[in-house]
């Protein structure tokens, strides 16, 4: 074999595996994502008619809308919820007294103040103008769901007759 | 493709019901309006009144509002060598008769510094506030020569903080990167926290509430800064404006400034 045909070949095997590696790691990076601690399904507590507010209490009067705490789930969950597997999971969680580690996906850039109580209390915005419509949403989210600009906000903001003041929002 | 879809069609569906829902709102707020006494309604003016006469000179005010905007503390050695930034300091022994007087931004009602931004980074807001937003400024600077009163500063380089531990900061307040001017907002993080909580508890503001809002007006021991709105004739900010003993800093200049200084004529 010539040695530019060996050379050849080691360029190309090094090409396959350079690809391989890159292919296996692009599989596995769903798992990197980051874990809910329960397979919490959205879209059923949506259909026995909850609000978005009885979980995330915070949105009326807070800044941040809170996550659901182990004492807000076990209000319902004491007792088996329903026939879905993964449900008694959070009794689980109960039984060890480990409270939730829920993962704050959606994150505000560190110039921007944003309030949900503003939004959702003085503005009567509803919550699927920014986030996505929950009701289909069948697993514990696991990534950012709004993905809003300045002008977006801008947009909503002059049709509301709401504040185009820079200080409203930016800090 | 299909989530730029998704956006588009989320975004129409909220602008409806927000608009919708600013409508009704309106409604509301017209019906709560005509149910309000008169100050209210008028436009706020924000001010200060920072009496001579109380001041202990104790630079409490200088510390605190440190503390609250988070401004990079720098040490004694790094602030001799290069340019330390304070939103509110006291008057170098120059001044003349103003000596040791705490200067926060004068928040003119006539600031040269806004028409010299070529950007649109420094404005005066409704409420009368000189405010800069930090992304939008390129550091050009010539708004710190348009202050004749240099309350305006140049981050010359990135914040750092003791320990490079940034948690200690103030969430309300964002950082300014390397290259952007910053300067006093009259606390505006405070104004916009009150309000809102006002609304939420369908309150109206009174003016205790905000005579000591401000972390300078918070921190003075002896009360000597007041804060409130200007244009309501009944806060104890106004009345104190209107005290025979008012001076404002460097009245040729034509800025008006909306902070206003007490003290006996000597």
């Amino acid at each position: 074999m010539s040695y530019a045909r060996r050379s050849l070949r080691t360029v190309l095997l090094i090409a396959v595996v350079i690809l391989f590696v890159g292919m296996v790691g692009a599989r596995r990076a769903p798992a990197t994502s980051p874990r809910q601690p329960l397979p919490m399904s959205h879209k059923r507590h949506l259909d026995k008619q909850m609000k978005c507010r009885a979980c995330h209490q915070g949105v009326e009067g807070e800044a941040m809308a809170s996550f659901p705490t182990l004492a807000d789930c076990m209000d319902c969950h004491k007792t088996p919820q329903g026939q879905e597997p993964a449900e008694p999971e959070v009794r689980v969680f109960a039984a060890r007294g480990q409270e939730l580690s829920w993962v704050l996906l959606n994150r505000l850039p560190g110039h921007v103040y944003f309030s949900h109580a503003a939004h959702v209390t003085l503005g009567r915005v509803k919550c699927e103008a920014c986030h996505r419509d929950m009701s289909k949403v069948d697993q514990a989210p696991i990534e950012a769901d709004v993905h809003l600009d300045m002008s977006a906000c801008v947009a909503c903001h002059r049709d509301g007759n709401a504040s185009l003041d820079c200080l409203a929002c930016h800090k | 493709m299909k989530r730029d879809d998704d956006l588009r069609r989320k975004l129409l569906a909220g602008l409806a019901a927000s608009a919708a829902g600013a409508l009704a709102g309106c409604t509301r707020a017209m019906a709560a309006k005509s149910a309000e006494p008169a100050p209210s309604r008028r436009r706020r003016k924000w001010g200060m009144v920072i009496d001579l006469d109380r001041c202990a000179r104790c630079a409490g005010c200088v510390v605190a509002c440190q503390q609250e905007n988070n401004i990079p503390p720098l040490g004694a050695q790094a602030a001799a060598r290069t340019r330390p930034i304070h939103w509110m300091d006291f008057l170098p022994p120059a001044s003349g008769s103003f000596t040791a007087t705490p200067i926060p931004c004068m928040h003119c009602e006539d600031p040269p510094c806004v028409k010299v931004c070529p950007v649109g980074a420094t404005y005066q807001n409704p409420e009368g506030i000189t405010a800069q937003v930090w992304e939008r400024c390129i550091g050009c600077r010539y708004c710190i020569v348009a202050c004749p009163y240099s309350r305006r500063y140049f981050n010359w380089s990135e914040p750092r903080w003791p320990g490079d531990d940034p948690s200690s900061l103030n969430p309300d307040v964002a950082p300014r990167p390397r290259g952007v001017v910053e300067k006093c907002t009259l606390c505006h993080h405070r104004i916009h926290a009150v309000l809102e909580h006002a609304r939420l508890d369908e309150e109206l503001l009174t003016d205790e509430a905000l005579r000591r809002l401000p972390a300078c007006a918070e921190s003075c021991p002896t009360q000597a800064i007041t804060f409130g709105d200007l244009a309501d004739p009944d806060s104890e900010v106004a009345r104190l404006a209107a005290s025979p003993r008012a001076v404002r800093l460097l009245p040729e200049a034509g800025t008006r400034p909306k902070v206003i200084y007490l003290r006996e004529t000597k």
